[in-house]
């Protein structure tokens, strides 16, 4: 499989983002990680092309996942990178439905539906 | 009158004479003119002594004459000669002429004699009677004007004696100048018609003084002069009384009061203006008339009781009827009816004064009903402000008291006779609730007494007698009388109660709000736990969910990380999992401690072993400083290292990377201190005092930079406390680290009298245990009857009643939570019986409460046998039941 970009992994549990992260390289894709926000942003703004499609976790410190949202949907560059949230909780649904992205699942993620999503953008 | 004898002796003295003479004569005369000489004799005897004596004579001067001289001689011829009877009868007749012209002279000289002095006494008597009047005699030169005056008239002039005369000038000057052309005038009149005159004029007096001075007088003309002639009296007085009498008159013709005169038979004899006014009827109308002309028909006995009265001399005063006006109606009359007697002391009639007193008695009507209407009034204002709840004063506009009810005597604890006339600022008003003076000037009632301004329920501090303040509403008004500030009206009320409860209501409606801020904090915080805890238990299984699946796709290398992954997850899944049962554990009394005599050196030694690895991870410097010599608790030394591995573990995860964490482990005089100091972010100190709760984490879910249920360090403190110790925390602030501290007591020394074993005995002993947990029961029933005791057991406060009513108890072991009633409810029943609380309720105000509700002990749950068991035996003993 070669893919020219990468899925990126916005989450702050280490074990929840190197988990995820062994899964999808197990897959065949490239990961980029980052432990929340504002990190992700960093990493986007300086090569928003290798971005495929963001996961995105909503509960991080520095900034978290509603934040990031507004920033990358004001930035024209990144604005039309897709997102998929994967959540741990349940009862954050309606406020993801306002955040206009891809997907989002809760944790722990059902694999098929992450992967065809992740597939459909890579 | 000459005695008889006299005259008679003259008579013959002088027919002697008279023959005599004739015999002298005689040789002259021869025999003619016999009878010559006693013809002189009778007349002179005649005009002498009388006609008696000259009869007497005349016949005695014919006897001698015939005798002796008449031829023929030396016989009594007796006129038997006619010549004889011619001349006997001549000398008769002559006799008797003589004797009639004589007596008729010396008649009327006698009579004009006794004329003569008759008017001689009349004189003196005049002036005798002018005198006694206080009167004298005067005489005025019409020519010159100058004036002669009696003693009597100078000494009533007033002039000493060397001025009983006075020229004309000198007379002018003591008459009043008023006067003068009155007297002139008068005495022109006079002299002018030749009458008498009469005038009143002031004489001034040389003293000053001023005396009335009536003078008569008349034109007498002597020695060619015209002069005018009278008398002058004093008439003062009755010029006074003449004055007086004018007045008097004038004063009934002005009087307001009619003025009546009557007689005894009730006829009007005067009449004055006010009674024409008062009755309608004029003077010439009523004089003359009977009086019951203006008495009511229905009043008939008026008159006749009115004039009875006079007539027994008795006056009638201000009796008050009813008369009736010439215009028919009736007035209301006052009168005043006395007698009139006369000089004699005769009562000849009665002078009645009327007054209308139909106003008056309209004016008293009038004011009996003001009256009346003020009384009511006044007796309503009484029995308003004696039996008010509210305290009324009233002031006048120097501050003083006038009026105190009785709700204020007793709300002041003053009596109204003490503060009457005391200046109610200095006794009542006098300090600010904060004891500061309180001028007199400063008070509002001064505002109200000045510029009328009403206060209305004004909260305020009256002072009591005792000096005691309380809380007041009061309100003030000015009282007015028209324009006048009569002074000032305040009521008031004690408002201590209001306060306390609205004191009572402000404190139930915070403590409400509290309650209410603290469930929906409470609520919120359990949401929030809720969703933590779903989010806690959902990232490690979704880390295991996710290594599964790369097991499942791949081999080798890879696998181990996945089986190392899978394994912390589950590892942190599982503490995740403890401390919910903890928490629920604490929460439900159910935590169990394993207790015993444990090194907390061991502890903390192997706390911080496990959590080192985290900290490594992180390069965090884990410092630790560990006093010499065992530091023996007693205790759980799984619980105390779980204590000491949150603190530590907390430390390692607030703390960034190469920071620092620092253990510190010391002995202080009773207990072991253990602190957990690191550099950290800190604590804000608004959440300080919030760090041990459950379900309290600082940081908002969101953007939580660190995960964990928030249930560490309610954890902690829950079995610090079970342990008998004190948790603490202490932080500079954010990013400034922070530092926990626990304190516990130190193990007792393990010698014979505290020794937990068999030695200690509670034989005979009767103990009630209390609790609802039937596990609970059997364990303690088992420990306690080793040990020798009669072991009660029951399930409630209910069932522990009857047990307690019989007295069949020494000690009482009891849970605070019991299903029916709580622990505090069965010390009602227990009486003063040595009492040890149980709890799972590992709070400190339990403990306080407990104490507070008489039980001589409290242990959290599980208690340690041993110990429960000496403090059993210590109780007793102390009891005095024992």
């Amino acid at each position: 499989m070669h893919r020219d970009k990468s899925v990126m992994i916005v989450e702050d549990d280490l074990e929840s983002r190197e988990s995820l992260a062994a899964v999808l390289e197990s897959e065949g894709y490239s990961v980029i990680r980052a432990e929340h926000g504002r990190a992700a942003l960093d990493v986007l703004r300086q090569s928003p092309a290798a971005v495929c499609v963001i996961l995105l976790d909503l509960f991080m410190p520095v900034m978290n996942g509603w934040a990031f949202r507004d920033e990358q949907i004001r930035d024209p560059a990144l604005s039309d990178i897709p997102v998929v949230v994967i959540t741990a909780d349940a009862a954050a649904a309606s406020r993801i439905r306002k955040l206009g992205v891809a997907a989002a699942m809760s944790k722990p993620v059902d694999f098929e539906r992450l992967l065809a999503t992740v597939d459909t953008y890579c | 009158m000459s005695p008889p004898v006299r005259r008679y002796a003259t008579a013959c003295l002088a027919v002697a004479l008279a023959f005599a003479v004739r015999l002298v004569l005689d040789p002259a005369l021869g025999d003619r003119q016999a009878l010559a000489t006693f013809y002189v004799a009778v007349a002179l005897t005649a005009w002498w002594s009388g006609t008696g004596p000259a009869v007497a004579a005349t016949i005695a001067g014919y006897l001698l004459a015939d005798w002796f001289f008449i031829p023929p001689r030396r016989v009594l011829s007796l006129g038997t000669s006619p010549g004889d009877v011619a001349g006997a009868a001549l000398y008769v007749l002559v006799g008797a002429v003589s004797i009639g012209i004589t007596s008729a002279l010396r008649r009327a000289e006698r009579r004009a004699r006794e004329r003569a002095t008759a008017a001689l006494d009349d004189r003196a008597r005049l002036m005798r009677a002018i005198a006694g009047a206080g009167g004298g005699a005067w005489e005025q030169d019409v020519e010159t004007g100058d004036v002669v005056l009696s003693e009597e008239c100078r000494r009533l002039l007033g002039l000493p004696a060397e001025r009983a005369a006075l020229d004309a000038a000198a007379w002018r000057s003591h008459v009043h100048p008023e006067d003068l052309s009155l007297l002139d005038r008068a005495r022109d009149d006079a002299l002018a018609a030749r009458a008498p005159y009469a005038a009143e004029y002031r004489a001034l007096l040389p003293d000053g003084r001023v005396r009335w001075i009536g003078i008569r007088g008349d034109v007498v003309h002597a020695a060619g002069a015209r002069r005018l002639a009278g008398i002058a009296l004093d008439v003062t007085e009755r010029r006074q009384g003449v004055e007086m009498q004018a007045q008097l008159a004038a004063l009934v013709a002005s009087s307001d009061d009619a003025i009546v005169g009557k007689t005894l038979d009730g006829v009007v004899t005067s009449w004055n203006a006010a009674a024409e006014r008062l009755f309608g009827y004029t003077a010439a109308e009523m004089i003359g008339s009977h009086i019951s002309r203006v008495v009511p028909p229905d009043r008939p006995d008026d008159v006749r009781m009115i004039l009875d009265a006079i007539r027994r001399g008795e006056r009638v005063h201000h009796y008050e009827t009813q008369r009736i006006r010439k215009d028919g109606m009736r007035i209301d009359v006052s009168i005043t009816v006395s007698p009139i007697v006369d000089a004699s002391g005769r009562i000849v009639g009665a002078s009645k004064i009327a007054r209308d007193v139909t106003e008056r008695r309209r004016t008293e009507a009038l004011l009996r009903a003001n009256e009346e209407r003020q009384r009511a009034l006044l007796d309503f204002n009484q029995a308003v402000t004696a039996n008010m709840g509210e305290g009324l004063y009233t002031i006048d506009t120097d501050g003083l008291v006038t009026t105190v009810n009785p709700a204020a005597e007793r709300l002041l604890g003053w009596t109204s006779a003490e503060l009457l006339g005391r200046k109610m600022h200095d006794v009542t008003h006098y300090a600010h609730a904060d004891g500061a003076p309180f001028p007199a000037e400063e008070c509002a009632c001064l505002r109200v007494l000045l510029h009328g301004v009403t206060l209305v329920d004004q909260a305020d501090t009256f002072i009591r007698k005792d000096g005691t303040f309380f809380p007041v509403v009061y309100s003030a008004g000015r009282i007015m009388s028209g324009d006048r500030v009569e002074g000032l009206v305040v009521v008031f009320r004690d408002v201590t109660q209001q306060k306390q409860i609205e004191a009572e209501r402000e404190r139930l409606l915070i403590e409400a709000q509290q309650a209410r801020a603290e469930a929906e904090a409470a609520s919120r915080a359990k949401d929030e736990f809720l969703s933590v805890v779903s989010h806690e238990l959902r990232t490690p299984l979704s880390s295991i969910v996710n290594w599964i699946r790369v097991l499942r796709k791949n081999d080798g290398e890879i696998n181990q990380r996945a089986v190392e992954g899978i394994e912390r997850a589950a590892r942190a899944q599982s503490m995740l999992v403890e401390d919910l049962l903890d928490v629920s554990r604490i929460a439900g009394g159910r935590l169990r401690l394993d207790a015993r005599d444990t090194d907390v050196r061991a502890v903390v030694a192997e706390a911080l072993d496990a959590v080192r690895p985290a900290a490594d991870a992180k390069s965090i410097r884990l410092e630790s400083y560990v006093a010499d010599g065992p530091l023996t608790v007693h205790g759980d030394p799984e619980r105390l290292q779980q204590v000491v591995w949150n603190l530590l573990s907390n430390a390692v995860k607030f703390t960034p990377h190469y920071g620092r964490v620092t253990t510190t482990l010391e002995r202080t005089d009773d207990g072991v201190r253990l602190a957990v100091d690191d550099t950290g972010c800190g604590i804000a100190p608004e959440f300080l005092p919030r760090v041990f709760d459950r379900f309290v984490q600082a940081e908002p879910a969101a953007t939580r930079r660190h995960g964990g249920l928030g249930l560490g360090l309610s954890i902690v403190r829950n079995l610090v406390e079970l342990h008998g110790g004190t948790v603490s925390v202490d932080s500079r602030g954010d990013s400034q680290g922070a530092t926990f501290t626990v304190v516990l007591p130190l193990a007792p020394p393990r010698d014979g009298a505290v020794e937990a074993g068999p030695d200690v005995r509670l034989d005979g002993l009767r103990v009630l245990v209390v609790d609802d947990d039937s596990a609970t029961l059997h364990a303690l029933r088992a420990v306690l009857e080793t040990h020798g005791a009669r072991v009660v057991t029951a399930r409630s406060a209910g069932e522990a009643r009857p047990v307690l009513e019989r007295a069949e108890v020494d000690v009482i072991v009891s849970d605070i939570r019991l299903p029916d009633d709580d622990g505090y409810a069965l010390l009602r029943w227990a009486r003063n019986l040595p009492a040890v609380a149980l709890t799972g309720f590992a709070a400190l105000e339990d403990r306080g409460r407990a104490l507070a509700a008489g039980y001589r002990e409290y242990f959290p749950k599980p208690v340690a046998p041993d110990l429960l068991v000496r403090t059993i035996a210590r109780l007793a003993a102390a009891s005095p039941s024992n």
